[in-house]
């Protein structure tokens, strides 16, 4: 893949950062070539601004700040306006949002002392001002467009419709902080030619025209993936993505950002992580089990399964030699 | 004449019909069978076997995948070029190239990952002498490329090129990497294993990243039960069942017997009640969500006749009672014809006279029915309860439709989640296999008691 990036940089502008990443971890050997990049946000209705508790600025809120907003709606409004997408990418939002923001990491502090204040915090301080129907919601637009909720969690390609199709009552803005710092997950999409692929110079063919800037620039305007690429023309783009955008820069520049990657090293066991993640919520919050006990139980599955796969720690636990170490 | 010879020939037809059922048997029923079930109970490379030199064919001990080592030393061996064409990953190449210094043409070794050859070259050992550049390097510190005296990176480094620097490719070499290795704390068992099974760090320890011997296990099956959806899931399967079948058997015999009552029209019963045999399960539990979801038909009729203020929420996450009532009617309304046509074919094999000779004795209807049709039906209803409960076992479509397959979880529904969203094929194997085995016991509970009661009615 190297090859096909140094042909490729002739005629565009990868930005090096997202390039890195391809490498994950080696010394020189580039798994996949940067393709488009997106990322999680908060949303809300302007209507819920009216019920900010006075001095908060909604670019550096913090979670208890968030949830104080949540009690105040349900309380004057008698309905809850905030709303998570459980039926959807939750798991994101344990994995990338809520963990390293209270614990300051995702994996090594799974089952720390801060993970238990964390869920105790979750369960009595945000879930309970938490709409109910969160359970099954799968992208968040649709409640917010609907005003079923007001203030929504999730990732901007299922954001992008509301922004879209009235960007004038919606607002987007970063994530919470918790104690640790203010965790976000930005995810890359990457594009990798296959050793065993029948016509590897068809694939090359194929990814050059995915990287082109007009070609980034389609993505941007349909799917709210944003590009990786310099160049790409945003003179003529739809107000949603331009409002997303500003969210989007606020989170990652924020002067207390912990990126935190998508799991990796999992192989074919990605999905079970995410499943841990959520069994541990799901006990915890809506089946009121001991979060001691909880936490100990989905931590050894945790560790069974690093141990198995063999995946060192990720952002934002640090390198690991060796399996990552739930501690 | 004819009668003399025939014992002596003998008779081979019966057994040449027998063989492609065999075949059949084998190929498409016996063999993919065991090898699903075999995923439910077996590791694939769960060990990797350690030589006792690099190039034995001996084997010392067997170590478990993922068991950390260290290791006292270790071999590279250079690949001929017959071996290399043949090798797979886990080969490291070396080229020599030729390239101007600063003091005149200079040659050096280079790994393959930094040097990038002309398309179409064949990257193997022996190649004829070939220009090719220098790969440029991503995201590290230092832009330059380290050439070596030898193909080793340890060794000493000639000079440094630049990214694209156009170098002559004469030699090239592959090699491969073999450590001596023990599990840590036990020397004793050692044994050598190639660079390509291993994961190693740079403090002289690595991990077993992969066997080549699978072995026997139960912990699928254990994982199986420790999953958190194991029990919720076994115990609405099985309440399903007991909540379908009683009320399928009363309703199916009712149609049956509608069908049979030779009322003017009734044969038309047989066309209505076997439309829903034609719906899909998916389809079916589509429709139900559709009756049952919160803007769906059932609220608005009953708005619109003015019997509630504001649609009721029948199908949500707090409400699992709802989600299994409306299970139990879409099953009920999609298989119960499946018995009907069972009952059906079996209240035909009734003959008249017996009837006919109940109706002279004074036996009135329900006389009839409980103590002439039910016991003559038992064996199409033995029939019928094993595929019900089969059926039963297996609902799955259903499910997912009216739950989303979260809330209210089936078997089925387990075994696709382990497949399809974990990725975990050996536990949605394991998953399977309990299907299998609890339709079995089903089965034979079935034959069993039905069987003794028949013999004890005689």
């Amino acid at each position: 893949m190297i090859d096909v990036v140094d042909d490729l940089s002739q005629s565009r502008d990868i930005a090096p950062a997202f390039l890195a990443t391809g490498l994950l971890g080696s010394e020189d050997f580039l798994y996949y070539v940067p393709w488009m990049q997106a990322t999680y946000i908060m949303a809300a209705n302007k209507a819920a601004l009216a019920y900010l508790p006075e001095g908060v600025d909604l670019n550096a809120l913090s979670w208890q700040e968030l949830a104080d907003w949540c009690e105040v709606m349900l309380e004057r409004t008698d309905s809850p306006k905030c709303g998570l997408p459980h039926g959807g990418l939750f798991h994101r939002f344990l994995e990338g949002y809520l963990f390293p923001s209270f614990t300051g990491g995702m994996v090594s502090e799974f089952k720390s002392e801060s993970a238990a204040d964390m869920f105790a915090w979750v369960k009595s301080e945000l879930w309970p001002s938490i709409h109910p129907q969160s359970i099954s919601y799968e992208f968040m637009q649709e409640p917010l467009l609907a005003g079923e909720v007001w203030v929504a969690f999730d990732h901007t390609a299922r954001l992008l419709n509301a922004f879209n199709a009235e960007p004038d009552n919606f607002i987007a803005f970063p994530a919470p902080a918790g104690p640790a710092g203010r965790g976000f997950m930005p995810v890359i999409v990457g594009l990798g030619i296959p050793s065993t692929a029948a016509d590897p110079q068809a694939a090359k063919s194929l990814i050059d025209y995915l990287t082109q800037p007009e070609t980034q620039g389609k993505v941007l305007n349909a799917l709210g993936f944003f590009p990786v690429v310099g160049g790409v023309d945003t003179s003529d783009l739809p107000v949603g993505i331009a409002i997303e955008a500003g969210a989007v820069n606020a989170q990652a520049n924020a002067a207390d950002a912990i990126p935190s990657l998508l799991p990796v090293g999992l192989g074919s066991r990605g999905g079970e992580i995410n499943q841990i993640f959520r069994n541990a919520f799901d006990r915890i919050v809506l089946e009121d089990q001991d979060i001691r006990m909880v936490l100990d139980e989905e931590g050894a599955n945790l560790q069974t399964l690093l141990n198995e796969t063999g995946a060192p720690c990720w952002a934002p636990d640090s390198a690991s030699q060796g399996p990552c170490q739930v501690n | 004449m004819k009668k003399s010879k025939k014992p002596a020939s003998f008779n081979w037809t019966p057994y040449w019909l027998i063989l492609p059922t065999l075949l059949y048997l084998a190929f498409f029923f016996a063999w993919p069978m065991f090898q699903a079930l075999k995923l439910a109970i077996w590791e694939d490379n769960a060990l990797l076997r350690l030589k006792d030199s690099v190039n034995s064919s001996r084997f010392t001990v067997s170590l478990a995948q993922g068991t950390l080592v260290d290791i006292i030393k270790d071999e590279t061996v250079a690949l001929s070029p017959e071996e290399l064409a043949g090798a797979q990953a886990g080969i490291e190449r070396w080229y020599l190239l030729e390239f101007t210094g600063d003091s005149g043409p200079l040659q050096a070794w280079a790994p393959e990952s930094r040097i990038r050859l002309p398309e179409n070259t064949e990257a193997i050992g022996a190649l004829a002498p070939v220009l090719a550049t220098v790969r440029s390097k991503i995201g590290s510190s230092d832009p330059l490329t380290s050439v070596y005296v030898s193909p080793d990176d340890n060794s000493e480094v000639i000079s440094k090129l630049a990214a694209r620097t156009e170098v002559r490719v004469v030699e090239g070499v592959g090699l491969e990497h073999w450590y001596l290795i023990h599990p840590k704390n036990t020397p004793n068992k050692q044994g050598w294993a190639s660079a390509n099974m291993l994961q190693i760090y740079n403090d002289q320890s690595a991990r077993i990243d992969r066997g080549n011997q699978g072995q026997f296990t139960l912990k699928f099956i254990q994982k199986m039960f420790n999953d958190r959806f194991f029990r919720p899931a076994l115990l609405t399967t099985l309440l399903l069942t007991l909540l379908i079948i009683p009320v399928q058997f009363v309703l199916a015999i009712i149609m049956a017997l509608i069908i049979q009552s030779r009322i003017k029209g009734s044969g038309l019963f047989l066309y209505i009640f076997a439309i829903p045999l034609g719906v899909s399960e998916l389809a079916v539990g589509i429709l139900f969500f559709a009756i049952f979801t919160q803007n769906g038909l059932l609220n608005s009729s009953l708005e619109s006749l003015g019997l509630i203020a504001k649609p009721i929420t029948f199908l949500s996450a707090d409400n699992k009672t709802g989600i299994i009532i409306a299970i139990w009617l879409a099953e009920i309304w999609r298989a119960t014809s499946l018995v009907m046509v069972i009952v059906v074919s079996g209240l035909q094999a009734i003959s008249d006279e017996i009837l006919e000779a109940a109706e002279i004795f004074g036996a009135g209807l329900w006389q009839r029915v409980r103590f002439v049709i039910l016991p003559l039906l038992k064996p199409s209803l033995q029939v019928a309860l094993i595929l019900r409960t089969i059926l039963a076992l297996q609902v799955f479509a259903v499910v997912v439709a009216l739950s989303g397959g979260d809330v209210v979880s089936v078997l089925a529904n387990e075994s696709f989640r382990q497949y399809s969203d974990l990725r975990n094929y050996n536990v949605a194997a394991a998953y399977a296999g309990l299907i299998l085995l609890i339709s079995m016991v089903s089965a034979v509970i079935y034959l069993r008691t039905l069987r003794a009661h028949e013999e004890a009615g005689l």
